[in-house]
């Protein structure tokens, strides 16, 4: 079953390393194979990875747009993914963090990054009650 | 008595699932079958597929266990900020490409 991006106009995204836009309308592409696909909304800047959380989808992200294998960023990923385990107690709120781990052992680059997108969600939407403690 | 109602197959009768220290072990010593499924936790598996994945698949593998034995025993720290961000050539090829003005 293709996979299905509808495009606003002058959207970019990322196809196995390619960076393509969108034209001046809106635009509907139908992807017939599996390939690494990232939308403009996703993909995050240096700059922005400025929490664990963000460092850690930083890093499993380069390795989904490069595609690599093994080698410097996965680890830097686990590198990431171990900075950010040290924000969480110790026990089951530190799962989601080895499903990333464990994705990214497994090849499965993108459940890797998608299990990593939750994990940046779920840390935004507790910084105000850390803010709050702070 | 056995007699099979109280067995449990494996879904679609696939191979059982080698333990992620084991399989290092056996991947390390050249002595794993393809076709080996290895348990990574966290409801994830991977096939062993031959030796042509060998090398990136022990290297994951090992960073894997390293993470889950770190998992188990480091502290929590407070308001960790994050760790600096290294940014591959390959990638800030397509990270500026995204960046650059329409």
């Amino acid at each position: 079953m293709p996979l299905k991006l509808s495009l606003k106009p002058g959207e970019r995204f990322v196809v196995n390393g390619a960076v393509v836009r969108n034209g001046e309308r809106r635009g509907v592409l139908l992807l017939e194979n599996r390939a690494r696909v990232l939308r403009e909304k996703d993909i995050l800047q240096p700059e922005e990875a400025d929490t664990p959380a963000k460092a850690a989808y930083f890093a499993v992200m380069q390795i989904y747009l490069i595609g690599a294998a093994s080698g410097p960023l996965h680890d830097q990923a686990q590198e990431a993914l171990a900075a950010l385990i040290t924000t969480l107690p110790q026990g089951e709120a530190r799962s989601p963090v080895l499903a990333v781990s464990a994705a990214l052992a497994a090849g499965n680059l993108y459940g890797a990054l998608s299990n990593c997108r939750k994990l940046v969600q779920s840390d935004e939407a507790l910084a105000p009650a850390r803010a709050g403690v702070a | 008595m056995a007699d099979g109602s109280d067995v449990t197959w494996p879904a679609s009768n696939a191979a059982p699932c080698m333990p992620l220290m084991e399989a290092i072990s056996a991947l390390k010593a050249g002595k794993l079958a393809p076709g080996t499924g290895i348990d990574l936790g966290s409801g994830s598996v991977v096939e062993y597929t031959g030796a042509g994945v060998a090398s990136d698949l022990l290297a994951r593998l090992e960073a894997h266990a390293r993470l889950v034995a770190f998992c188990a025993s480091a502290p929590q720290e407070q308001g960790a900020a994050p760790p600096p961000v290294c940014v591959d050539s390959h990638a800030k090829a397509l990270l500026d490409a995204v960046a650059s003005p329409r």
